[in-house]
């Protein structure tokens, strides 16, 4: 019998959720015995009833299946566009995080809003980058006389070699 | 009295009313751009509260819930796109009546009803959330468990696509909220040795992430299929909010039945944790569909059926701060974004705060109050220029607003750990919305799980291993108890009723394989 997208995210969860379980009193310092009444309790209870709902949503979606002639009728679609949209915004939020302190706020903040716009529908160059340094324009003057917050703007001297 | 009439004052001062106005137009902004909730403005704008006083933040934070519950509202009736998901059943007349030239009819009667609503639950949180509150204050750990189980089981059995996920949903919330010290022994617990995370999982990242970051995913999602469609050159213009006649004083005391049943249906529902103001919007809805002496105008363009989902979508804001302020539970994303912000500020809700700080209580009343004239006022005034900003292209909005979530969470924290926790959990929230896990538990079971664990800790400590006798001596506890497992009951059964109302309208589908039909 086929697996539908859903069963298998409900898999995943319950297999996680029963790794950590089992990893959880590593991860508590005292008295760390599993569903003492001590601070395991409350962390191991959300996970049981992660791990045993999951595990019924499966077994409950794997007999309604064997009985429906579409069991993909309500299924998940995880395809291309979902995977764009997801990488698209990591990749380049993880970029903003690593390159913020060392290439400095304003370069960082113009590549994240000018990219996101392409990668979200925009197709004017010149719209993409006026609407891009004005938002950051902006912000960064709202940081900086609104609420006193100082950004480093630019590159710091260590990046050159200085 | 002098509380009252202190918090009166405070809430007059020029800091709060500007903090409002601000508040109401970011609301009012956010609400009637497509995708983009008063819930997700709370989150991006929160961090700038920090620097705030009390009174100040919770001022401009009202102000955005306020004005983004009308908001939504103004692309709902001058494009069918409800710009929030309460609007949705405003769509249902106010498009009709812009189509037939009323849009200014339809926009106003939306603003006057979804003010009158409102004003109607702020006077009832006058009246109930006082003597509520002495109530509260006899809750012991036994009875805070409980009321809390019950708020974590409405919601999960009522925001997601069914109870197990709801439920699923909660308990990675609670799960979440347990990284930190232990608030019993303070020793760590699931900090992997990250010192940063000695303090917890912090809730505005988290947020941000969740509802900010993870829709712009939508955006990137939607664009990239997108683009195997044709130009949207063809998509018909958006009405002007100006065109047709106003709405006259009369006209609109013609429907004050239809504004003071769903005010009455909005307040109930909001002190309810988990149903929310869309729902509240449709039973307003129908209820003045089934009320009305001409129920086949609903759907056509009747502004009774734009009067009534506003004024009970409007008036669920009033009715969960009850819950909120008396209890500590919120019941609703943006009630639990609040929470987070008044705990940043040194509130804690709940019923201690009406005797150590009636003055702030009294102010938060006066505020919410207030706020509705502000809503009226820049309602009035920026109709006009909000149906213009609507018409906004996706990509400027949501590069923005992805720009926003990074440099607020950023300049709040000044931590860039804070933004690693935000990208992780704006992939956890997509997910969670793909996979119809509901976002509302997760968040309920995130911001009550620290309360909770006390209560249910120590309910369990003084029961000295007979939990069932000592519940059995209180009655609150054991209503609550019992109200839980009648509310689990009552959603696994209403679930299964529709599984088997799907299974059999699937059966009568004809078989994609055979090619033949059913008999």
């Amino acid at each position: 019998m086929p697996l539908t997208n859903r069963n298998i995210a409900s898999i995943v969860i319950a297999v996680l959720s029963g790794f950590a379980l089992w990893l959880l009193p590593d991860h508590v310092r005292g008295d760390n015995r599993l569903f003492g009444s001590n601070g395991t309790l409350l962390p191991a209870l959300a996970l049981a009833i992660i791990l045993g709902l999951s595990a019924l949503e499966v077994l409950q979606s794997l007999l309604a299946a064997r009985r429906s002639r579409m069991p993909h009728a309500e299924d998940v679609a995880i395809g291309r566009a979902a995977l764009f949209g997801m990488l698209l915004v990591t990749l380049l939020a993880g970029v903003f995080a690593v390159l913020l302190r060392p290439v400095g706020y304003v370069p960082v903040a113009l590549l994240l809003v000018s990219a996101l716009m392409v990668g979200t529908g925009g197709r004017r160059p010149l719209v993409v980058l006026a609407v891009s340094a004005v938002a950051v324009a902006i912000l960064v003057v709202g940081l900086r006389f609104g609420l006193g917050v100082h950004l480093q703007l630019w590159p710091s001297a260590n990046l050159w070699g200085g | 009295m002098d509380a009252l009439l202190a918090g009166i004052q405070n809430a007059f001062a020029l800091g709060p009313l500007l903090a409002i106005a601000a508040g109401v137009s970011i609301g009012i902004f956010m609400g009637a751009v497509p995708g983009l909730t008063a819930a997700m403005a709370i989150a991006l704008l929160a961090p700038i509260t920090f620097g705030m006083d009390p009174l100040t933040a919770v001022a401009f934070l009202i102000g955005i819930y306020k004005g983004g519950t009308f908001g939504g509202s103004i692309s709902a009736i001058l494009l069918n796109v409800p710009g929030s998901p309460e609007a949705t059943a405003t769509a249902f007349d106010g498009y009709p009546l812009s189509k037939s030239g009323r849009a200014k009819q339809a926009l106003q009667m939306a603003l006057f009803a979804s003010v009158c609503g409102a004003i109607l639950a702020d006077l009832m949180l006058y009246a109930v959330a006082g003597p509520f509150s002495k109530i509260a204050l006899k809750f012991g750990p036994a009875e805070l468990t409980f009321v809390v189980l019950f708020a974590f089981t409405f919601v999960a059995g009522l925001t997601g696509g069914s109870l197990a996920r709801g439920l699923i949903a909660c308990a990675f919330g609670v799960l979440c909220a347990m990284v930190g010290l232990d608030p019993m022994s303070a020793s760590p617990r699931m900090t992997f040795g990250i010192v940063e995370l000695l303090d917890g999982l912090p809730l505005i990242p988290i947020a941000i992430g969740m509802l900010g970051l993870a829709e712009v995913m939508v955006a990137a999602e939607r664009a990239f299929l997108r683009r195997k469609e044709v130009s949207s050159d063809t998509e018909s213009s958006p009405i002007s909010a100006t065109s047709g006649p106003h709405l006259s004083l009369p006209e609109f005391a013609r429907h004050w039945k239809t504004v003071l049943r769903s005010s009455l249906i909005g307040s109930a529902i909001g002190a309810l944790p988990g149903i929310g103001a869309s729902l509240a919007a449709f039973i307003g809805y129908g209820t003045a569909q089934k009320y009305s002496k001409t129920p086949e105008k609903f759907g056509k363009g009747t502004l009774d059926g734009v009067a009534a989902p506003e004024a009970a979508n409007s008036a669920v804001v009033g009715g969960s701060f009850v819950p909120l302020l008396t209890l500590g539970i919120p019941g609703n994303v943006t009630t639990a974004l609040l929470i987070g912000t008044f705990l940043v500020h040194g509130i804690e809700p709940g019923p201690h705060v009406f005797k150590t700080e009636p003055a702030l209580i009294y102010g938060i009343f006066t505020i919410l109050f207030v706020a509705n004239f502000f809503n009226l006022a820049i309602g009035l005034m920026g109709s006009g220029l909000y149906a213009h900003i609507v018409k906004a292209p996706e990509y400027v909005s949501y590069s923005i607003i992805g720009l926003t979530c990074m440099t607020g969470v950023f300049a709040s924290t000044n931590s860039i750990v804070s933004l690693y926790i935000m990208i992780i959990f704006a992939v956890i929230g997509y997910l969670m919305k793909k996979f119809d896990y509901s976002f509302v538990a997760f968040l309920i079971g995130f911001v009550l799980a620290p309360e909770f664990e006390v209560s249910f800790r120590s309910f369990l400590l003084v029961a000295q291993g007979d939990p069932l006798g000592l519940l059995m001596t209180r009655p609150i506890a054991l209503a609550f108890c019992l109200l839980t497992i009648v509310a689990v009951l009552r959603i696994v059964w209403s679930e299964h009723q529709r599984r088997t109302r799907s299974a059999t309208s699937l059966k009568n589908t004809p078989d994609p394989s055979s090619g033949q039909k059913n008999p």
